[in-house]
């Protein structure tokens, strides 16, 4: 067994600091309590992989010391695929370390930034961006874009290219108001337009023509995303890791007559309940999964002590349909679904402004 | 401050959730806070936290808190209106 940050331990057979070649065989057996693995993800690749097998990517195994710059994502986990040893635990070496992380890491849910950008030896990017760099204009919506580029990713490389622009903007309006308080707008321009932008790019990925901003925000409110159920067996494995920490996700009778009475696509009480009708989208499981998380962080609670419930409650939405979006390959989400959400992400926009 | 009238309660015995639903007419609330139900001079509920809708009708202003399961039949809270205990 090796020790890893945040108290994990990992066994099998792949040592924590090494370089693995296309066509090398590998095997991995579970960390400790993590439950069974479905499926691990290369940067930008989309093979999947068991807990044994071969390799078809050369890959290269962070190391295992506690740097920011360590990433044990050179081999990036989908959700809730949180098995592995360390080369594939869910988000940074700072952030398994955190011990505020550490459950989330544990759990590999979905509250850190998902399929995670590699600077791996094997990869010849520039890298993205850490959270402090990222925060800083211009600088860190560039490396974001040169390293999208670097990786294949070309819609998003277009989002932090227009990022970095408008960060230009930015920082002129930021000097032109001789040191006002200008940040809050600022942050608030931008990040809007980056949103803008990008549920426009991914829009145009998943073959939808980009919408005019007339839909009645309150009624896209009020609307889950429909579509066909999610494969049972997926939804069996998703439900028993979530479960096996006695959690729950309920589908009984009774909650399927509360969601009804309510017309909701699913409900997420707290980090440990979820109420998911007896055939959820795919959508809607990890949209309540991704709510466990922001309560299991304290982020909704934090941002109703920011902004008021009833704010806290759509950026909270915000923040799940943006995740549902970005990761919507990892997650699986078919393309009809991830078309309501970016219609639904519109509507909820609009409560804000 | 917060000011909640309950127009709605219930449990779910799977999920093992109480729950009120209702408007929050003045405040903030959040989970782990004591609320007083106006009238009942000894009643109190503890907020669990405050759930999360999908797609659920009629937001703005309204609110699911779970609870704890409370001394008392939860449906017994609908009409009344909860405020913080000072100092939870």
């Amino acid at each position: 067994m090796n020790s890893l940050p945040g108290g994990f331990s990992a066994g099998g057979s792949i040592p924590l600091t090494s370089t693995y070649s296309i066509g090398q065989p590998y095997s991995v057996a579970p960390l400790s309590g993590f439950g069974s693995t479905s499926r691990a993800y290369y940067p930008g690749v989309p093979a999947a992989l068991g807990p044994s097998g071969v390799f078809n990517q050369t890959a290269s195994i962070a190391p295992s010391s506690v740097s920011t710059d360590a990433h044990y994502t050179n081999i990036e986990i989908g959700p809730f695929t949180y098995t592995y040893d360390s080369t594939v635990v869910y988000g940074s070496a700072a952030e398994l370390a955190a011990p505020s992380r550490a459950p989330a890491a544990r759990e590999g849910m979905l509250d850190f930034s998902g399929p995670r950008q590699v600077a791996g030896a094997a990869s010849q990017s520039v890298g993205a961006p850490g959270l402090g760099e990222s925060l800083i204009p211009i600088w860190g919506s560039g490396r974001a874009a040169i390293n999208d580029f670097q990786e294949g990713r070309w819609g998003w490389g277009l989002v932090n290219t227009a990022l970095a622009v408008s960060d230009v903007f930015l920082v002129k309006s930021l000097v032109t108001a001789g040191g006002k308080l200008v940040v809050k707008g600022g942050a608030k321009l931008l990040g809007r337009e980056a949103a803008e932008q990008a549920s426009t790019v991914v829009a145009r990925e998943v073959g939808e023509q980009v919408v005019e901003r007339s839909a009645s925000a309150a009624g896209l409110l009020s609307e889950s995303v429909t579509g066909n159920a999610i494969d049972p067996a997926r939804l069996s494995r998703i439900k028993a890791a979530f479960q096996r920490t006695g959690r729950v996700i309920d589908q009984s009778a009774d909650a399927e007559r509360y969601l009804q009475m309510h017309k909701a696509g699913g409900v997420t009480f707290d980090a440990r309940t979820v109420l998911l009708p007896q055939r959820p989208t795919t959508t809607a499981v990890f949209e309540e999964m991704i709510h466990t998380a922001q309560h299991r962080t304290g982020r909704f609670a934090e941002a109703i002590g920011q902004f008021g419930n009833a704010q806290a409650e759509v950026r909270m939405e915000i923040e799940a349909a943006e995740k549902l979006i970005n990761y919507r390959k990892a997650y699986q989400i078919p393309a009809s679904e991830t078309r309501q959400t970016i219609q639904r992400l519109r509507g909820l926009r609009e409560q804000l402004r | 401050m917060f000011s909640f009238t309950v127009t709605g309660a219930g449990h779910l015995p799977t999920a093992k959730v109480y729950y009120v639903e209702g408007a929050l007419d003045a405040g903030l609330i959040r989970g782990g806070e004591t609320a007083r139900i106006e009238g009942s001079q000894d009643r109190r509920i503890v907020i669990k936290s405050v759930a999360l809708i999908e797609g659920g009708t009629g937001r703005g202003n309204r609110f699911t808190l779970s609870i704890e399961r409370p001394p008392f039949p939860v449906e017994e809270l609908v009409g009344r209106t909860l405020t913080d205990l000072p100092g939870s």
